[in-house]
């Protein structure tokens, strides 16, 4: 009985290390592109709570700028779009290496690290990493002042906001939450002294949480945000470049800019936690 | 193998340090979840109706909310006026979540021994205490060791859910690795392997607790 287990066990080793092996070799067959035509479909990864990239409006609808960005994919190929949402951002790389996604549009910082395991597009946004506190804590001015022994710093766990976080501080202690969400509320309620996330996000958080928290607007670091899309698929990769080239900066690109990043006036629209 | 494996060798010690806060943390919630479990166990047969409805309503209301919600709960809207850790918050959901199934275990296991045990153990001159504490419990033992061992493995599997409130475990290193690594199928099968390791070794240890216990009957 038991020497069956072992060999099942083993088998199973097996098997999952052959696995492995083909992990992150890059995409064989048909582009994604060519799929998504075939199929009538685009699925995109995002992960929602990200204002106002992705978010939900009261009927539960995607909405955000990523979606506009999304949807004008989906259009320009005449196809219909679907997207899927995932609570956790550190999920999102692993859906599209096993396909389960045709691309991320998450707010996704463009890094070298990830793009050992996807292929991003040319940037299509550029944002910066800022700090946010309480709104008792009236004396922070700089990152600086929070890097010292007993401060926790949240962060969205798997964002590039963590990454740099455990780079930065070398007193303070950093803790991972379940997305940017969870980070905020633990900062909201005084369960941690500061949050590092991305500008905008943090923008309008403030925005909505007036009276708990106050953004700290120097820009820790600079950063480009791309589509992620499976590595080394250079049809789907010239298709989505050439796609921002004409997209950026260009009427529906524009009403969205607007739409989002000028104006609060979708804020009592979306979902808030 | 190749070298996508190398990330395993390479994190080790981050993996260690998750694997040992895995294992604080079920401990702390086991030794929370025994006493109020065995206490609500007892509450529930009580004839005092009073105490009877409060370990039901406790027993039915845990039993009916999810674990990850509860952690939440605790966290955000308890943790906000008691100012927990994430660490403390974690101990105090899964020790309270999990008393509430030791508790029906307990039931269970008490309500086997049969009637007549109490019924002359009373006749014999002993209180009500001392029949539960002498003749009824040491039998009940026996019918609990079971149950009680897989709500144990399922104690240790659930710790990972703490995760999402930034206890630093097994499950939060694993995540963290997988986003800087991107070796999900690598981290996540060698992180599996390391939950089955404790929680197989766990049921060893009890099946041998159970055959010593046997021998004795």
């Amino acid at each position: 009985m038991r020497k069956w287990a072992f060999i099942w066990l083993a088998l199973l080793l097996v098997v999952i290390t052959g696995c492995s092996q083909e992990a992150g070799t890059g995409v064989s067959g048909p582009s994604t592109i060519q799929k998504v035509i075939d199929r009538k479909k685009l699925v995109i990864g995002t992960s929602s709570g990200y204002f106002p990239f992705e978010m939900k409006d009261k009927d539960g609808k995607f909405v955000g700028y990523d979606m506009d960005l999304g949807t004008a994919i989906a259009n320009a190929l005449k196809v219909e779009v679907e997207f899927k949402d995932y609570s956790d951002f550190g999920g999102l790389i692993p859906a599209l290496q096993t396909g389960d996604i045709d691309m991320v549009i998450s707010g996704m910082t463009i890094r070298g690290d990830r793009a050992l395991a996807v292929s991003f597009s040319d940037p299509y946004y550029s944002s910066g990493q800022v700090v946010m506190v309480p709104k008792k804590d009236t004396s922070t001015q700089s990152w600086k002042d929070l890097d010292q022994p007993g401060k926790k710093i949240a962060v969205g766990q798997g964002t590039t906001g963590a990454l740099l976080a455990k780079q930065l501080f070398k007193n303070a202690q950093v803790m991972d939450f379940d997305g940017f969400t969870n980070a905020a509320l633990a900062v909201k309620q005084a369960q941690a002294d500061a949050l590092i996330f991305d500008e905008p996000g943090i923008r309008v958080f403030e925005v909505m949480n007036k009276d708990s928290v106050r953004g700290v607007y120097e820009v820790l670091s600079s950063e480009n945000l791309g589509i992620a899309l499976p590595l080394n698929d250079q049809a789907t990769i010239q298709w989505v470049n050439s796609f921002l080239a004409s997209y950026r900066n260009g009427l529906d690109d524009q009403a969205s800019i607007n739409k989002w990043f000028k104006s609060n006036e979708w804020v009592n629209q979306v979902q808030q936690q | 193998m190749g070298s996508a494996w190398n990330v395993i060798p390479q994190n080790m010690g981050l993996l260690w340090d998750g694997l040992l806060l895995t294992l604080q943390l079920s401990a702390c919630a086991l030794l929370v979840s025994i006493p109020v479990g065995v206490l609500l166990g007892l509450c529930r047969i009580s004839s005092n109706r009073f105490i009877s409805f409060v370990a039901v309503s406790y027993v039915e209301f845990i039993r009916g909310v999810p674990l990850l919600v509860l952690l939440f709960w605790i966290y955000f809207v308890l943790g906000k006026f008691l100012k927990l850790g994430p660490f403390l918050a974690g101990v105090l959901g899964l020790g309270l979540f999990s008393a509430a199934f030791i508790a029906e275990i307990v039931r269970a296991g008490i309500q086997a021994v049969p009637r007549g045990q109490m019924e002359a153990a009373r006749s014999s001159g002993m209180t009500y205490v001392q029949a539960m504490r002498f003749i009824i419990l040491p039998q009940a033992l026996r019918k609990v060791l079971p149950p009680m061992a897989s709500q144990f493995i399922t104690l240790i599997k659930d710790s990972s859910l703490v995760s999402v409130i930034s206890v630093v475990d097994l499950t939060l290193v694993a995540k963290n690795l997988v986003s800087t690594t991107f070796r999900s199928l690598e981290v996540w099968s060698f992180v599996a392997i390391m939950y089955f390791c404790i929680t197989f070794f766990l049921s060893q240890v009890i099946s041998a607790f159970e055959r010593k216990y046997r021998v004795s009957e």
